[in-house]
This record gives structure tokens, sequence and C-alpha cells, in this order.
């Protein structure tokens, strides 16, 4: 590999480690089922690296430059399932894609308030969120081995979910 | 943002939304930012969870510089506030009695993330100078004032208290509660919750560990009844005085020093109680419906067994005197003659979904409800619940159909061994091929409902578990429902032998003639949900007294 070639590898891969976390973050609300992210960060990382050379910019930019390599390719996703009338539809799909993007640098902040809420969480709250979004356990193997409904699992991660979103609004905003 | 919306995001990110909500869901995220906003705050959150549950905290990028501006003013005003602030606490701790010092070192202080308490469940709940919806309420530190109806709050994942209106509590932190006036019952679930404190005008009740009802009138003598373990009940004007009392306490044991009086009887709303006030309601609305045919709720009969025989089923006519009046299930709908009452053979009564409520325990290979309809409907609804007692014993396993399978409108529903369900019309083969396996029965409660009738022209037969849509058929003959004389719980044979018996616990039927919508059967089940009951933590409450 040509030297210039290996410094803008290891300069993509720096940034993109940087960036990956707040990309599927903006990109989660656009792509409703959560077993199609990975397929689509990859179109996004591909995408991203064919056209990294092009790119000339500052670390924050770059990482909303992915955001918006992001969006085309969850909307690229969400027109391979436009068959499906469960998708919500392109106009509002772009809304909210448009308004994410003047929040993606509070993505940072809510990382971090929620790293604070999950320690204010009771542990057995935690230990029962970190089983259900495990990848390898479905929420309705999990049901079975607590010997539970589904139903009375997704009911109480709500009301999981719930506390933290409360407990994350609670925490102030920094000013960005 | 409506709590209904709220619950929408979650179950789009579950992927669980049902196909009838999306327009809604749609709808709301066009017309409301503060939705979206919240929308896309929650899928945040879903993906850092993911990320947590991975193993590896959410990587926070280091790159971003922050800029700052240092500007003095929010100092010096934060700096006099908190000045202000130490003044202000000061002269307020001199000021405070005994009892509120001592709640400062008694009391973990409330979390940031999560309230006090946490709602579990109310009914009929109105507070006094509240008209926030009761979901939205935070209970924290401070004083609740009830008007009327119940309330279920759960502290530190440790202590139930059940609390009834009209009256008035504070909570003071997670281990201490000052009643002033209401009805409450108590609950520790495990160790954490021991030491648990009540404080009335002139008790305080410390719980080692139990279950009791304590009743507080703002001038008069505290009642109290200890169901279970023990507590102490200390005096708040004489020091050194406490007395612990137990279930073996009787109403001489009653402490001397203070005025609580032991009260054998007192009963005060239980874990449930709040669903089933809620499931009546309903009930008691579906007996006056109209479109209602025979709503059964399996209690012991309330009506004399003369009326009872006067609509007995046809198979049980020629002996229908010689029956015991417990072996009737008396429907209940007010004025419809549109379904007999029941007579059931092998099964007995055993507890329901809630609290003192009933259903049928089909635990015989033979045991089995019949009933009978007056007529053919074109429009045909129903609804049950029902939990497998053990394993389904059978391939198919029979819930509903009628005593004879020979023509055009039999209808029979069955459960296969692995709990999928199954519609099956008589003459209409076609059917069994296009019935999509979406779900199976859980071990715990489920909500099975059935609706026939026209849909846009076309004749529609529509299975639901648990308030979904499980499966959709289109019947080419059939063009009405024919259930007139009906047998539940299993198939009688043309060799006359009772088989394939379903293996489970019923509980509530009601019988419609007219076709429920999907939003209906939704809004039915919803309504019935014994959210309660399959609360893990409540299921795993033992004694822990000492």
């Amino acid at each position: 590999m040509p030297r210039k070639a290996q410094i803008n590898h290891s300069e993509f891969l720096r940034l993109l480690a940087n960036s990956e976390q707040i990309v599927r973050s903006y990109l989660r609300s656009q792509v409703q089922d959560y077993h199609h992210m990975s397929e689509i960060m990859q179109n996004v990382f591909i995408v991203g690296w064919k056209k990294f050379p092009k790119f000339s910019g500052t670390e924050e930019e770059f990482t909303k430059w992915l955001c918006v390599i992001g969006r085309f390719e969850a909307l690229k996703y969400r027109q391979s399932l436009a068959r499906d009338r469960l998708v919500l539809g392109e106009k509002l799909i772009n809304l909210i894609a448009d308004e994410g993007e003047q929040e993606i640098l509070l993505h940072e902040q809510w990382s971090e308030k929620l790293e604070l809420c999950m320690k204010e969480l009771p542990a057995t709250h935690r230990d029962f969120v970190k089983k259900a979004y495990s990848p390898e356990v479905s929420i309705k193997d999990l049901a079975t081995k607590m010997n539970k409904t589904p139903a009375s699992l997704y009911q109480k991660l709500s009301r999981i979910r719930k506390m933290l979103s409360t407990c994350m609004g609670n925490l102030a905003d920094e000013p960005t | 943002m409506k709590s209904a919306h709220i619950q929408m995001i979650d179950q789009y990110f579950e992927g669980s939304l049902p196909r009838e909500n999306w327009e809604e869901f749609s709808n709301a995220l066009s017309e409301s930012a503060e939705l979206r906003r919240e929308f896309r705050k929650r899928g945040v959150l879903d993906e850092l969870l993911h990320t947590h549950a991975l193993g590896k905290a959410p990587e926070i990028p280091y790159h971003y510089p922050k800029h700052y501006t240092f500007n003095l003013i929010p100092w010096i005003i934060s700096a006099a506030c908190m000045v202000a602030c130490f003044f202000i606490w000061e002269t307020n701790q001199k000021k405070q009695p005994l009892e509120k010092a001592a709640i400062a070192d008694a009391g973990t202080a409330a979390t940031p993330s999560a309230p006090i308490a946490e709602l579990i469940d109310f009914y009929d709940l109105q507070f006094k100078d509240s008209i926030k919806p009761v979901e939205n309420i935070r209970f924290d530190q401070g004083k609740y004032e009830i008007e009327r109806g119940q309330l279920h709050l759960r502290f530190d994942d440790s202590v139930e208290l059940l609390f009834s209106g009209p009256g008035i509590f504070e909570i003071l932190n997670p281990k201490l509660v000052s009643v002033t006036q209401g009805n409450v019952r108590t609950i520790v679930l495990n160790d954490k919750g021991k030491e648990f404190t009540i404080l009335s005008p002139t008790s305080r009740y410390i719980d080692w560990g139990t279950e009791f009802s304590l009743n507080i009138s703002p001038s008069g003598e505290d009642l109290v009844n200890v169901h279970e373990g023990a507590i102490e009940v200390q005096c708040l004007v004489t020091q050194n005085t406490s007395k612990m009392l137990t279930r073996f306490s009787e109403v001489t044991d009653s402490p001397k020093f203070t005025p609580v009086l032991i009260d054998k009887e007192l009963e005060n709303s239980m874990p449930g109680e709040m669903g089933r006030n809620r499931n009546q309601k309903l009930l008691d609305e579906l007996a006056a419906d109209p479109d209602v045919i025979g709503l059964y709720d399996f209690r012991q009969p309330r009506t004399g067994k003369d009326k009872l025989v006067s609509r007995t089923p046809k198979v049980w006519e020629e002996i229908m005197k010689k029956l015991e009046l417990h072996r009737f299930v008396e429907n209940l709908h007010l004025s419809n003659t549109g379904a007999s009452h029941g007579v059931y053979h092998g099964t007995n009564r055993t507890n329901g979904r809630w609290p003192r409520s009933i259903a049928l325990n089909l635990f015989r290979e033979d045991a089995h409800l019949s009933l009978d309809l007056e007529q053919n409907y074109e429009n045909f609804s129903f609804y049950c619940w029902l939990k497998p007692a053990g394993k389904l014993n059978n391939p198919l396993n029979s819930l509903i159909r009628p005593y004879r399978w020979e023509e055009f409108g039999n209808l029979s529903i069955e459960v296969t061994r692995s709990g999928k369900l199954k519609q099956f019309l008589w003459g209409e083969l076609h059917i069994q091929e296009s019935q999509p396996s979406t779900g199976k029965l859980t071990k715990d409660w489920n909500h099975i409902a059935y609706t026939f009738g026209k849909v846009d022209e076309k004749t529609v037969s529509s299975l639901y578990l648990n308030g979904q849509l499980y499966n959709e058929v289109s019947p080419n003959k059939t063009d009405s429902i024919d259930l007139q004389n009906m047998i539940i719980g299993c198939l009688y044979n043309k060799q006359g032998q009772y088989c394939n018996q379903f293996n489970a616990v019923l509980d509530e039927l009601v019988l419609w003639k007219k076709t429920l919508t999907k939003e209906e059967i939704a809004n039915l089940f919803r309504s019935g949900l014994p959210s309660y009951a399959s609360n893990e933590l409540t299921l795993a409450a033992t004694s822990i007294a000492p």
C-alpha cells in the first residue's frame, strides 16, 4: 500500500472509531429494525471510505458528513422495504433526519448522561437491560428462560426506558 | 405528548407496533415536533442500550472541542444562590421537629434518575388540585392529597404500598411515608424493604418484613391488622414505648400507650385489585351491551336454579333437575336471550387472574363446558382468557367447537401441542393451508379472540392472540357461524367419547352477535390484561418476616 494511502487509511479508521456511535445513534430513528443497522453501517463505511479522498474538513465535519452518507443509505434501505406498508413515509423520515442533524452534537452528551443514569438504576434492572438488549437473546427466549410472558418483559423494559429517559431529561444539557 | 404515543415509540423500536396503529403513529409524528424529538431521543437511547449490552460503554468521542466562554456573572449568581440556600437550610434544620430531622439520617437520597416510588397501578384516582395524568406524576419527596380512588406504588424494588383515598400521604424518603388520612396496605418484598416505616399523626409503624393493613383517620385511633409477619408500633408522643404485633395478636393486645386498635377484619386493597376493578367496570358495561349474547365470569350462580334450568344447554336437558347448582355457569348478560346458561362437567372452579376472581379449571380428560346459542350468526365474535394448566396433551387440543361436526357454519378452534392456534370451518378445507403461525400461547394468561363477518363485502374469519391478529381466512361457502350446541374444552366424537382435552384454566368468556374490529379486540385485551399479576417481583414475594 502506498504511504499516502496508508495515512489516509489510518486517518479514516481513527475518525470512524470516533464517529461510529454517533452515526449509529443518528440513524436509529430512521431504521426501524435494529438487525438491519449493521448492514447499513457497513455500507456507510464502504461509501465513506470510497469518498474519503474527496473529504476535507474537521473531525466534527467528518461525523456530520458520515451521517449524511448514512441518511442516504437508510433511505435506500427504506425503499427496499417500500412494498411493505409498515414503514414511515419518506417525507416524515426526511423531516426526522433533517431535525436530527441539528442534534448530532448532543448525542455525545446523551451518551454521557445515559452512563450516569445507568449507574443510578437498581442492579437488577441494569442486569435485565443488558440481557434484553443482548444480540444473542430475543425477548421471547428471555421470557421463556425467566418463565414470564414476552408482554410482561416488554412492559418492564418500557418502564426502565421511561426511567432512563426521565433521568436523562433531568440532567441539564451542556452548552455545545 | 400522549403516553399512548410514547408507548407506540417503544413498540416501533421493538418491532411490535400493531399494524392498526401505524397510521395514528405516523400522523402524530408528522404533527408534533416535540414527539419527533422524543422519537429521536428514544432511538438514540435504544442504540446506546444495544451498545451497552455488548459489554462496552458507548464510546464517547473525545475530539470535539468545547467552546465555553468564561463569563463571571453566572458564577457570581451561583455562588450567591449557594450562600442563600445554606442559610435557608440551616434555619429550617433548627425549626424541624425531631422526627423530620431523623429523616435525613434514615433515608437514602432520591436518585436523579428514578423517582422514589414507582407507579404500579391505579384505579379511579383523583388527586386534589391536579389535572396531570397519573402516569406523568413523579412520586418523589412531597405531599399527595387524594380525593378518591386507589393507588399502588413500589419503593426501591422492595416495598409495595397500596393506598386508598380519600386521604393524604407524604413521601419523606424511600423508607418513610407519613399518612395523615387514608387506608394503606404495605407488603415488604425482600430484605431491602425491612424497616419501611409509616407515620400516622400519633404512631410509628415499622415493618419488619410483613404484610399489614392500616387505616388512619386524622383525629381518631388507627386501625391495624397484620396479615403476615410482624410490625413494631411506637408511640410518637411517649418515648421508649413500643410493641410488636403479629397476625396472632388479638384485639386485646392493642397497645395502650398509643391510640391503635387491632381490627382482625381489616382487609385493605390487595395487589391486582385495581386491575380487577377496572375489568369489572368493563364487564358491567358488556352486561348491558345489546350486541353481547353471552357473558360468563364463572363465579357461583347468583340466580336461583329454577331460572337457570329454564335455559339449560340441550345436551343436559334430560337431567337438568338433578344437576347441582354449582354445575351451572350463569350467563350474566342483563337482557339478551341469545345464549343459554352453561353447564360444566369434569372441571372445578379455581382462582382467576385477579384477586378473588374465579376461573374454570378444565383439568380432567373429559372436562368441558356446554353452551347453546339460539341461532346461527352472520356476524359473530368471542373472546376468552385462558392459561395452560400444564402440558398440552394432544396433537390438537380443542378450545371451542359444536357437539356435531356436520355442516357449513360449524367452527372449531384448536391449539397444537406446541401452542399454535388453528381455526377450522366445516367444509372449508382450503383454510388450513392459509394459516401461518405467528406466535403461540404463553404459560401465562392468554387472550384469545375470534371474529366472523363481512369486511368490505368479503367474509372474513379471524383469530386474535393477545390483542393482535393471529390469522385471517376467507371462507368460500360459510355465511354464518353455527355453534348452536357448543362444547368448550374438549371434543365430542362420533363414538360419543370426549377427547382432545384442552388442559387449561378458562377465565371470562364473552360472545357477541357482531364482528368486533381490530381496535375493539386490542382494547379488550388491554382492559383485561392482568399486568400486575405478571410482575415478577410480586410473584416472587415470600414471607421474610422474622
